[in-house]
């Protein structure tokens, strides 16, 4: 499907949705940000909210025909957030972070005067990201709530629980004691109950959860994200810590139903409809919330083989940021928006109701029951098909996933299953779907096609997804949906593989006319300009800022290096009314800027992708939301990249993609196709292509910029193995140095010296190998050198980060200098040497991390052949060396 | 505050404030903000505004420097016009105005103070700013270290009192941390993700630093297991006039020992603003006495300062006891309790026991205040200003 008939088609089924279930908005109070953590109705009728500001709100007539009646009083304020409400006998109850308070009003003036700690003592490290969710109650008057992993390195992303009850389900008891319950949440923002009574929650994808599941909370139960693990008496007991990339052995339960990721890429919580008929004829189903899309889905489980597992399907898309969700019992959904942080769909604040139009019957899926051979669906009206054979068109798509550190998985192993048959029942509201080899442990994804009903509606939502956990027919499946597989290589850190192009001297891979290194700030004298700030540190991690403060006409900042397809970061900082940009390749600009304020956003705002210039081109792209914080203050930008391909003639193939835009964490693009460059981007599409920094529409400082090749690497195929990382035999050592093996690796250290390959006839090569040198260390891998004492002769590719010789990684000794620090201390970054002899002279290219760094013709030929060797430079440099690959090139 | 007051010139400032009043001559000009300014805040603002009126000069003190764009309690229009109409507690000279000139006046003086301010952009309020009322606030959050050093505390409470005087608690030992003085707090946790902190952004004027000391209450019981103690917040409330927090005091069994119930009050003292804690302690029954950790002891011991026999009366218990704190002054505590008092020799704190007669609930207040030095006369009549 292309993406305009997938935009056509989503637009109809919004003006379909719209014709029957009614969304309006509670108007928020004025200057208030109603950021919805929880809601319930007190006794009287009136609705209670809390909010991630740790508010609370009682709403009078929430209920109104006319939204503006809806009356909002402040109750309390100054809790610690509060994302779970309940309201038990007429109290309220709210999470908070550190707690599970009761709010009272003693002297009755209708505000809040005392907050009695129901229950506490979970563990809670000050992380941003531990997040306290809940309220459900179980049938036995237990409350349920879920803690939230906090994150750190080796990726900002990689969940951690280094404070008991982090990746928890907690039950509350009556008397506020805490039981554990369920281990392996990851960011278990939602939870639930059916109703039946049985609880839920909602997972979001990340480390170890591949999309976004609801799973049944049960005693004992484990859901695979590992971190919570260290809380288990099995772990502690043995002092084990939780591995971030290593399959944990603990046996995971299957999720009940894994929601699509193009439905669901932020999941909220989920409420059992029991309105009595009130909000159509979904009664007993649930309903879930999620918040980039604003979809509301719509969700229903059954057991199968004693578990529960069930489909989704979507609802209503574009509500608002949908969070929490709460049935009243007119039967009214309501809808409860944040998005802070996140970016969702607008409105990312206050309350929205859905109803369903009391004279309307839309034409949906009802039910959908997994049934020997496929599926049983039945629908709310009859279908207009001939009976008793129905023809139908469903196209049945299975898939499953990885269950990895990775962030996230795509689906995999899809298969399109046939569909063998199709039978419609004798009143013509169901069909039986007979599909040939529907299998187990895995997700079913079905689009039932055109259907229409009897009196001629579209099928208001024709895909459904079912997670096929069990057959009600197979032998029992052992394997889950989120298949274990071979971890990805574990990444040491999480800088590992990137290539920093701001560390040591600042701006020495770039040009940079007119640009300085030196802190900066806001000046506060006019703060539409930038000052130096000789006072204010540099941030050790990523480096002295940059910028063009200081010049009368500063030019633009533009790497030496050239990149392909990469991901990239780096930091900002603007004045009031700044206005940069970056341009990948030099073409393609992503908007650096004050928004000012502005509430319609174009493309020239923060994140936005440039119009390409000309009159009808492209017209560029918006950023999704206002992700700005303020002149002065530094802002994260990250992204990835994939540049244009073309075919041996120069023919493009393939346009250039923005694969992913993230300012201070907040997405804001995601593959966006770039047909050319944007206006005032270079000329001319190119394979490679620098980072150019705009410079002349005023001040602006950037720092901490650095990169991550996604260049594929070439298969090692009919490349050499030199050096096996076991023995030495072969390898010659000069000056009786102490070179040796150690996990794998040749190691260097002690007094300086060399260590020679076994062959001396290395002429035109390439050579990869992993290399990792220490704070202070210096190195160096010869090439075309002879054996001897001292300092050999040949070329020398050079190792060193930190060592006060300022020529660094990625120098071609004495030749091509790189006064960067392109690779930290202490981390194994790919090196990757070529060596040829060409009609001009002997052609030398070094890449580091796959990226091209030296480009050298020695005109003069100065070194014909030899050994490839390493250096070991003085003592206290440690050098080490391990996977060492030649690939001869005559 | 960068000024040192000394509190007979305090006292003397506080009187020419509010005499300050005197009705105008008939030729003056209409009473708008600048006439105002110049009748009752120059002589300490000065005419420009920067801080160096004759008034404050001849004192050898300094106000706040207008120019400077300096204001410990926030330049917004509310914020000054509170500062203005409570005065600043404690030990600065900025009295309340709220007898001297009324509402209206007011305005028109905070007015013409901002026009000496200097000239800025007029910037949206940040609306993450809480500012306390009429009514004391509590705000709970994650607090940042209180001092260089510190840890951070991740379930904090701020209790704002009216008169600008926070007190900063830890809620996970139920423990006071510290006081501070000027505006509220920012809650920094309402951008991003949240997870930030909840900011205090008054001065830090008084700090706890008893902070490995086990028991800021402790109690005597037969049982020897008792101990140690621990105290689980159980509720936290907020009255007209003064805010506090409940807890049990909680032996080393699990056992809830007693319930406490520990309030803070700004104390407004002719010597400037000091604060009373209140601890109303029930103990279950077999407890002895409660003991509450009332004071740091700066490295210095505590003193017992007696109070004069009352005519043809034995010498009486110690009313107050004092603390030198070198350059900073002088530290004082008042205790009164309904029950009789000890005091616990400490190397750290002044900790006082309140003895417990069985089921009574017992009763602690302790006004803490700072002047610059003590005298005999002084602890008389701060003892006569609190009704010792």
């Amino acid at each position: 499907m292309t993406f305009a008939i997938a935009l056509a088609q989503a637009a109809a089924i919004a003006a379909l949705e719209a014709e029957h279930y009614v969304v309006d908005y509670l108007p928020t109070p004025e200057g208030a940000r109603l950021e919805v953590g929880g809601m319930d109705f007190l006794p009287d009728g009136r609705l209670v909210v809390s909010t991630r500001r740790g508010q609370v709100w009682m709403v009078e007539n929430a209920l109104a025909a006319d939204p503006k009646d809806a009356k909002f009083t402040l109750f309390a304020e100054g809790l610690h957030e509060g994302l779970g409400l309940e309201v038990v006998n007429g109290e309220i109850y709210v999470l908070q972070r550190g707690e599970l308070s009761k709010l009272f009003d003693d002297d009755g003036d209708g505000a809040c005067d005392r907050i009695d700690t129901f229950a506490q003592g979970w563990g809670y490290s000050g992380h941003y990201h531990e997040f306290a969710f809940g309220l459900p109650r179980d049938n036995a008057g237990n409350f349920y709530a879920s803690f939230n992993v906090s994150f750190g390195d080796p990726h900002w992303w990689h969940g951690r629980s280094t404070v008991p009850d982090r990746g928890w389900i907690l039950r509350i008891k009556p008397d506020g004691a805490l039981e554990r319950v369920a281990s392996g949440a990851r960011s278990p923002c939602g939870l639930g109950r059916n109703s039946a009574g049985d609880i839920f929650y909602t997972d979001n994808q990340g480390d170890w959860m591949p999309a976004c599941p609801i799973f049944h909370v049960t005693d004992g139960a484990f859901f695979g994200h590992p971190a919570s693990l260290n809380w288990t008496r099995e772990y502690i007991d043995a002092g084990r810590t939780a591995s971030d990339t290593e399959t944990p052995e603990r046996e995971r339960v299957n999720a009940a139903i894994w929601l699509p990721y193009d439905w669901s890429r932020s999941t909220g919580n989920l409420v059992p409809n029991e309105t009595g008929g009130k909000f159509g004829p979904f009664e007993k189903q649930l309903f879930v919330a999620e918040m980039t899309n604003g979809y509301v889905l719509r969700a229903d489980l059954e057991k199968v083989r004693g578990q529960y597992q069930g489909w989704v399907i979507p609802f209503r898309h574009k509500v608002g940021s949908n969070v929490r969700l709460r049935f009243a019992k007119d039967g009214t959904l309501l809808c409860g928006f944040t998005d802070r942080g996140w970016g969702g769909q607008p409105p990312g604040d206050g309350i929205g109701r859905i109803r369903v139009k009391p004279d309307s019957t839309p034409f949906e899926v009802h039910t959908v029951k997994l049934v020997p051979g496929g599926f049983e669906v039945s629908f709310t009206q009859p279908l207009s098909l001939a009976a008793p054979t129905a023809v139908i068109a469903a196209k049945v798509t299975q898939y499953d996933y990885n269950y990895w550190w990775e962030y996230g998985s795509p689906p995999t192993n899809t298969v399109e299953r046939a569909l063998v048959g199709a039978a419609l029942s004798a009143d013509r509201k169901s069909v039986t779907l007979n599909v040939a080899g529907l299998a187990a442990g895995m997700v079913a994804r079905v689009d039932l096609g055109p259907l229409e009903s009897e009196s001629g509606a579209p099928l208001l939502h024709r895909e459904f997804a079912y997670t096929v956990n069990q057959l009600v027919d197979g032998p029992e499946c052992k394997e889950l949906v989120a298949k274990a597989v071979p971890q990805p290589a574990a990444r040491e850190r999480g800088d590992e593989g990137m290539l920093y192009l701001m560390r040591g001297e600042t701006l020495a891979a770039w040009n940079a006319p007119g640009w300085s290194a030196g802190e900066v700030k806001l000046d506060p004298d006019n703060k539409r300009k930038l000052v130096l700030a000789p006072d204010q540190k540099p941030n050790d991690w990523s480096g002295a800022a940059v910028s063009n403060v200081g010049a009368d006409k500063p030019g633009e900042l533009v790497s030496k290096f050239e990149f392909g397809d990469i991901d990239f970061s780096f930091e900002f900082l603007l004045p009031e009314d700044g206005n940069s940009g970056l341009y990948l390749m030099g073409r393609y600009e992503v908007q650096l800027r004050d928004n000012g304020g502005r509430t319609e956003l174009g493309y020239g705002d923060l994140g936005g992708v440039y119009a390409a210039g000309d009159d009808g081109a492209w017209p560029g792209r918006a950023p999704n939301f206002d992700v700005w914080r303020g002149a002065g203050r530094w802002h994260s930008m990250t992204g990835s990249f994939k540049a244009p391909r073309f075919d041996a003639s120069g023919k493009k193939l393939e346009n250039a993609r923005l694969r992913r835009l993230m300012v201070n964490d907040t997405l804001l693009h995601e593959e966006l196709e770039l047909p050319s460059p944007t206006a005032g981007g270079w000329e001319g599409e190119v394979r490679f292509g620098p980072l150019r920094i705009q410079g002349d529409h005023g001040h602006v400082a950037i720092r901490g910029l650095r990169v991550r090749s996604r260049e594929a690497r070439p298969e090692l195929e009919g490349w050499t193995r030199i050096f096996d990382g076991q023995t030495l035999e072969g390898w010659k050592v000069s000056d009786g140095g102490a070179w040796k093996v150690e996990d794998g690796a040749l190691v260097g250290s002690g007094a300086a010296s060399h260590i020679f390959s076994p062959r001396g006839d290395y002429g035109d090569f390439e050579l990869r190998a992993q290399v990792r040198i220490n704070r202070g260390g210096n190195s160096g891998l010869y090439f075309r050198t002879s054996f001897g004492p001292s300092w050999p002769a040949g070329y020398e590719a050079q190792i060193n980060t930190s060592h006060t010789d300022p020529v660094k990684t990625g120098s071609l000794y004495n030749r091509e200098l790189i006064k960067t620090q392109l690779v930290p201390d202490d981390l194994w970054f790919d090196y990757h040497v070529l060596c040829r002899d060409e009609a001009e002279g002997v052609r030398i290219q070094i890449r580091v991390n796959d990226v091209l760094v030296t480009n050298y013709l020695d005109r003069e030929r100065k070194h014909r052949s030899g050994h490839i060797a390493f250096q070991q430079h003085h003592d206290g440099s440690v050098v080490r060396v391990r996977d060492v690959y030649v690939r001869e090139l005559r | 505050m960068h000024t040192r007051s000394v509190p007979s010139l305090l006292f003397a400032l506080l009187l020419s404030a509010s005499s300050a009043s005197a009705a105008p001559a008939q030729d003056e000009p209409e009473r708008d903000g600048k006439w105002l300014y110049q009748r009752h805040c120059s002589g300490c603002h000065n005419d420009n505004g920067d801080g160096k009126g004759p008034t404050i000069t001849a004192l050898g003190l300094e106000a706040r420097d207008f120019k400077a764009g300096g204001f410990a309690f926030g330049d917004s229009r509310e914020q000054i016009f509170k500062t203005l109409s409570t005065g600043i507690p404690g030990r600065s000279p900025m009295p309340s105005f709220a007898g001297v000139m009324d509402e209206d006046e007011r305005w028109l003086v905070v007015d013409y103070v901002r026009t000496l301010m200097p000239p800025r952009k007029d910037e949206t309020p940040r609306n993450t700013v809480m500012v306390v009322g009429d009514k004391p606030v509590i705000a709970r959050g994650k607090l940042p270290p209180i001092a260089e050093g510190a840890k951070e505390t991740t379930r904090g409470l701020l209790l704002g009192d009216p008169s600008g005087m926070t007190f900063e608690y830890d809620l996970d030992s139920a423990r006071l941390l510290g006081v501070r003085l000027g505006q509220f707090a920012d809650r920094e946790d309402w951008g991003d993700r949240g997870g930030a902190y909840l900011k205090p952004l008054g001065k830090l004027v008084y700090r706890r630093v008893d902070d490995t000391l086990e028991w800021p209450v402790t109690l005597a019981t037969p049982d020897p297991k008792a101990a140690p103690f621990r105290r689980v917040v159980r509720s936290t409330w907020v009255r007209s006039d003064r805010a506090g927090l409940d807890y049990d005091v909680v032996d080393a069994s699990g056992v809830a020992r007693c319930r406490v119930r520990e309030s803070v009050s700004v104390q407004r003292l002719s010597i400037g603003a000091g604060f009373t804690r209140r601890w109303e302690a029930t103990p279950a029954p077999g407890t002895q006495s409660c003991s509450f950790s009332v004071a740091d002891a700066h490295g210095q011991p505590w003193k017992a300062n007696p109070r004069a026999p009352a005519a043809g009366q034995p010498a009486r218990k110690p009313a107050w006891w004092t603390c030198e704190l070198g350059e900073e002054g002088v530290e004082l505590v008042l205790p009164r309790s309904n029950q009789s008092l000890g005091v616990t020799p400490s190397e750290q704190a002044l900790v006082f026991s309140v003895f417990s007669r069985s089921g009574e609930p017992l009763t602690l207040e302790a006004t803490i205040v700072r002047a610059a030095q003590f005298t005999q006369d002084l602890g008389e009549q701060l003892a006569a200003e609190i009704g010792q």
